[in-house]
């Protein structure tokens, strides 16, 4: 960051979004650059170097998972996705091409600023080493120690159910796939098995949340993958 | 068909079906079991129909009660084996069974031989023999006769061929006439000699006809002569009476022949009418039971091809190419220009043209137009008739008739496609108003809300206070949202009915798609209680996470849409006999009796009178039906009996779970 104000790129066609996403970026204090399509986009991710780049899937030159992949190729610069597509396959193939979250249209704008000021948060630890010690909620999480407390009592989990916890506390907001979430916990051996996550999250919740139906932690995002709720 | 001289070595090979049918000849004899045991057989070996046939001629009208009685169990045998029984009628039944063998398309006649011993009686031997010696092209096969007692059969009369008929009439005239002749020696009485000679001769114009009836009168009348002159003192012209009596006799027995020969005249052409008659009601019996043009055009070529023994095919408009044939069999029906020509005229004038006719002589097939109730709709070509085949000299009146049936079955094909495809028409018109309609109004009314609101907060700021303000602010929110909502139940229902619902089934337990289907609906459900209440042993089942999501969201959508603010939502989970049951409760005011189906109708708007119906697309409860279906369950609503409403879903356990690894084994 060059400077203290967060710098915000927003790569979407259609003028009135751009303009109410620039209103309330800049009202929360960021400084905002507009590019109308998706090649304009990465020219001014190089040029400009943003903190964050919100990005439109439906772009009038590229796919925006193009423009994903291009900005991978050298920026670790957070992604957050606006798709107007409500297939649960596209923001999958998106969050799996490197993008950190996304949001289906229409969105509250309390919903896009909740999310962004999470990639920002993720996007400064990363730079630094990792934190070793979580708070979210009730849940305090000590990785040096290995020790999870929940509401101050101590929680005793498998090996399996200690890893994901801390998969999801690490990227607490975020949404996390499946695949993403197996590789981590599990290796890229079981990249495929959404079964095993399933059965050790119904684990996880047992002992975290205290309606397992209703749960206040440990978010489902059908048929693309998990949210440790972060607010 | 027109009349073709017999050219049996120069026909091609007759076109038709391979397997062909099978006939089992049944008679009164011990043997007949035998033969429809081997006809079964066969039949099923070749995988042809088989028919059992018996004949009824003069000589079985008068079978002994015992020999009745076989037949009749013959023909019930036959049928328990599987074959169509069927009774002929004539005189001899070789004949009679190879008439209808031709006409039938039958390829194989199984036939039990007689016993061997010489002092039985001779009827089978016959039947067999004459079978061989006229079967044709038809095979013949012969199963070993059954050992019988000699009191079974009464004696049938001797074998009949149109030369031994002239042998044996001149022999029984011959017998009479010398009978006549020597009446004097062995004392009978003239008038019994002369009776007894006209006897003689009138059977035998009654058993043979005209010619051999005439043999016989002249053989009794030379024989007569001969014994009769050459006695000594008879010399000298015939005596007058004689010759009256030669003259009466012979006029009998002309008389009687002519009779006889009408009588079968008759019975040969109402045999031949009742083979048309059952080859009509065959062909009409199969086009009754087809559908689909091609189908049928199918079905009536192949009977056309058996009844005929002609290369068929049925030709129907197709697009501006003009006539061609439908079928994948008719397509070797050669249509050069001169062909097409002659099917032409016949299809644009209605009559019948080509080979044979005045229009169109040099064409080489007949063309028979199809005219239905509308004018013609198609052609039949026919090319070569099978000589040998019953039908081959068909009348015009007859192909004419087939044609009349082959049209009106085709038209009514037609019809029926052309009825249902305006149905789904009409539904789909009906489908599109009321969802032209629901759109207008659901999409008109937060638009018109969107607008008004704001454009009073841009310019009409001097009259508005915060309160005002916020309130305005506020509606435009809650307005989008409803567009929102009903732009993604369209498109919902959308996919749901073009066929691109793909269910993706995945064993999860059922708290995480409650838990994520509340979490969807947290600002719709906010203010109310909301209560879950999932066993923790429930498991998993396999469904698609996606879409039971969108029935629970829908489901507690409405539940908080028709029901108080503040009011209790349940939302509860259980399984039972391979069945997994998830039900949103509330405390509403619950559905009248009356209204519990239809709410899952399309564009159904649940009303009562005096209460503002609540936006919507009347299409959450059928997206609802339409998932549960898909997965192969079952959606309902209840009143609760303390008060609220009831929506269950069920859905279907079936298979198992994907094993899992213990988990010492994942790396951790």
């Amino acid at each position: 960051m060059s400077t203290n104000k967060p710098r915000v790129l927003i790569i979407e066609d259609e003028k009135p979004i751009r303009t109410f996403l620039r209103a309330s970026l800049e009202g929360e204090g960021h400084d905002v650059v507009e590019a109308e399509a998706g090649r304009e986009g990465v020219a001014q991710a190089a040029m400009w170097v943003p903190d964050l780049v919100i990005l439109d899937l439906g772009l009038p030159d590229i796919d925006g998972l193009q423009v994903i992949r291009e900005l991978r190729g050298w920026s670790h610069v957070p992604i957050v996705i606006l798709s107007a597509r409500e297939r649960e396959g596209d923001k999958v193939a998106a969050l799996d091409a490197g993008a950190d979250d996304y949001l289906t249209k229409p969105f509250g704008i309390r919903e896009l600023l909740a999310r962004v000021r999470v990639a920002l948060r993720h996007a400064a630890q990363t730079g630094k080493e990792r934190s070793t010690q979580y708070r979210v909620g009730e849940i305090q999480m000590d990785l040096d120690a290995r020790r999870v407390f929940l509401a101050g009592k101590e929680l005793h989990l498998t090996p399996i159910e200690y890893k994901l916890l801390a998969t999801l506390i690490h990227h607490a907001g975020k949404v996390l796939t499946h695949r993403f979430l197996l590789k981590e916990v599990w290796g890229p051996g079981r990249i495929d098995d959404v079964h095993y996550l399933r059965v050790f999250m119904a684990g996880l919740r047992r002992k975290i949340e205290a309606d397992p139906s209703h749960p206040r932690y440990l978010l489902t995002e059908q048929g693309v993958g998990y949210r440790l709720a972060d607010e | 068909m027109q009349p073709q001289p017999p050219t049996p070595d120069t026909a091609p090979a007759p076109p038709g079906p391979a397997a062909g049918r099978l006939l089992a000849y049944v008679d009164a004899s011990l043997t007949s079991a035998k033969v429809l045991h081997a006809a079964q057989r066969l039949a099923g070996e070749l995988g042809a129909e088989w028919v059992a046939a018996s004949v009824e001629t003069r000589k079985t009208a008068s079978l002994s009660a015992h020999a009745r009685q076989r037949l009749d169990y013959s023909l019930a045998l036959a049928e328990r084996l599987g074959a169509e029984t069927i009774m002929l009628h004539g005189d001899l039944e070789a004949e009679v069974l190879l008439d209808y063998a031709r006409a039938q398309d039958v390829t194989l006649i199984v036939v039990g031989r007689p016993s061997e011993r010489r002092w039985l009686p001779g009827g089978r031997r016959r039947v067999l023999r004459d079978l061989l010696e006229n079967s044709g092209d038809i095979a013949v096969c012969v199963v070993p006769g059954v050992e019988e007692s000699a009191d079974r059969e009464p004696p049938p009369p001797a074998p009949w061929g149109p030369w031994s008929a002239y042998r044996k009439a001149a022999g029984i005239g011959a017998l009479a006439g010398a009978l006549a002749a020597l009446s004097d020696h062995v004392g009978l009485s003239q008038l019994h000699v002369v009776t007894a000679y006209s006897l003689g001769i009138i059977l035998v114009a009654a058993r043979y006809g005209r010619g051999p009836s005439l043999l016989a009168a002249l053989a009794g009348a030379g024989l007569f002569g001969l014994i009769y002159e050459v006695e000594p003192g008879r010399l000298g012209p015939p005596d007058l009476p004689y010759l009256l009596t030669f003259a009466a006799t012979l006029s009998a027995a002309l008389i009687t022949s002519a009779l006889t020969e009408q009588i079968r005249r008759q019975a040969h052409s109402l045999q031949q009418r009742s083979l048309r008659a059952s080859a009509l009601f065959r062909l009409s019996e199969r086009l009754a039971s087809t559908s689909g043009a091609q189908p049928l055009a199918e079905a009536a070529e192949g009977q056309l091809r058996k009844l005929l023994g002609a290369e068929v095919a049925i030709l129907l408009p197709q697009g501006p190419s003009g006539l061609a044939p439908v079928t994948a069999a008719g397509n070797g029906f050669a249509l050069g220009p001169r062909e097409a020509a002659a099917a032409q005229w016949a299809f644009e004038h209605g009559h019948m043209a080509g080979a044979g006719m005045d229009s169109m002589p040099s064409a080489t097939a007949l063309y028979v137009p199809l005219i239905g109730p509308h004018g013609a709709i198609g052609v039949i070509g026919m090319r070569k008739a099978r000589p040998g085949s019953p039908l081959a000299r068909a009348p015009r009146r007859l192909l004419a008739t087939f044609a009349t049936q082959i049209a009106l079955a085709i038209e009514r094909d037609q019809m029926a496609d052309m009825a249902q495809k305006s149905l789904v028409q009409a539904e789909a018109e009906r489908l599109r108003s009321s969802l032209l309609s629901s759109v207008s109004h659901d999409l008109r009314t937060p638009l018109a809300t969107i607008a008004g609101a704001s454009s009073t907060l841009l310019e009409l700021q001097h009259i508005q206070d915060a309160e005002t303000r916020q309130q305005l602010l506020r509606t435009i929110c809650d307005e989008a949202s409803h567009l929102n909502q009903f732009v993604e139940n369209i498109l919902q229902m959308t996919r749901i009915e073009s066929g691109s619902l793909a269910l993706h089934r995945e064993w999860q337990p059922i708290e995480e798609v409650i838990g994520s289907a509340l979490e969807r609906t947290r600002a719709a459900l906010a203010g109310r209680p909301v209560h879950t209440a999932v066993p923790d042993g429930l498991g998993m089942a396999p469904f698609d996470g996606v879409l039971i999501q969108r029935v629970l969201v829908n489901l507690l959508d409405n539940a908080a849409k028709y029901t108080p603010p503040g009011t209790p939502i349940e939302v509860s989970a259980e399984a039972a006999d391979r069945q997994l049951v998830i039900e949103v409760a509330d405390r509403g005011p619950g559905l009248p009796e009356e209204e519990r189906q239809r709410v899952f109708e399309k564009f159904y708007r649940f009303r009562r009178p005096g209460v503002k119906v609540p936006t919507g697309t009347g299409l959450g409860l059928s997206i609802c039906q339409a998932i549960v279906e898909a997965h192969g369950g079952r959606i309902w609503a209840e009143n609760r009996p303390e008060g609220g409403a009831s929506f269950r879903f069920a859905l279907p356990i079936e298979g198992e779970p994907p094993p899992l690894a213990a988990e010492e084994e994942a790396p951790a």
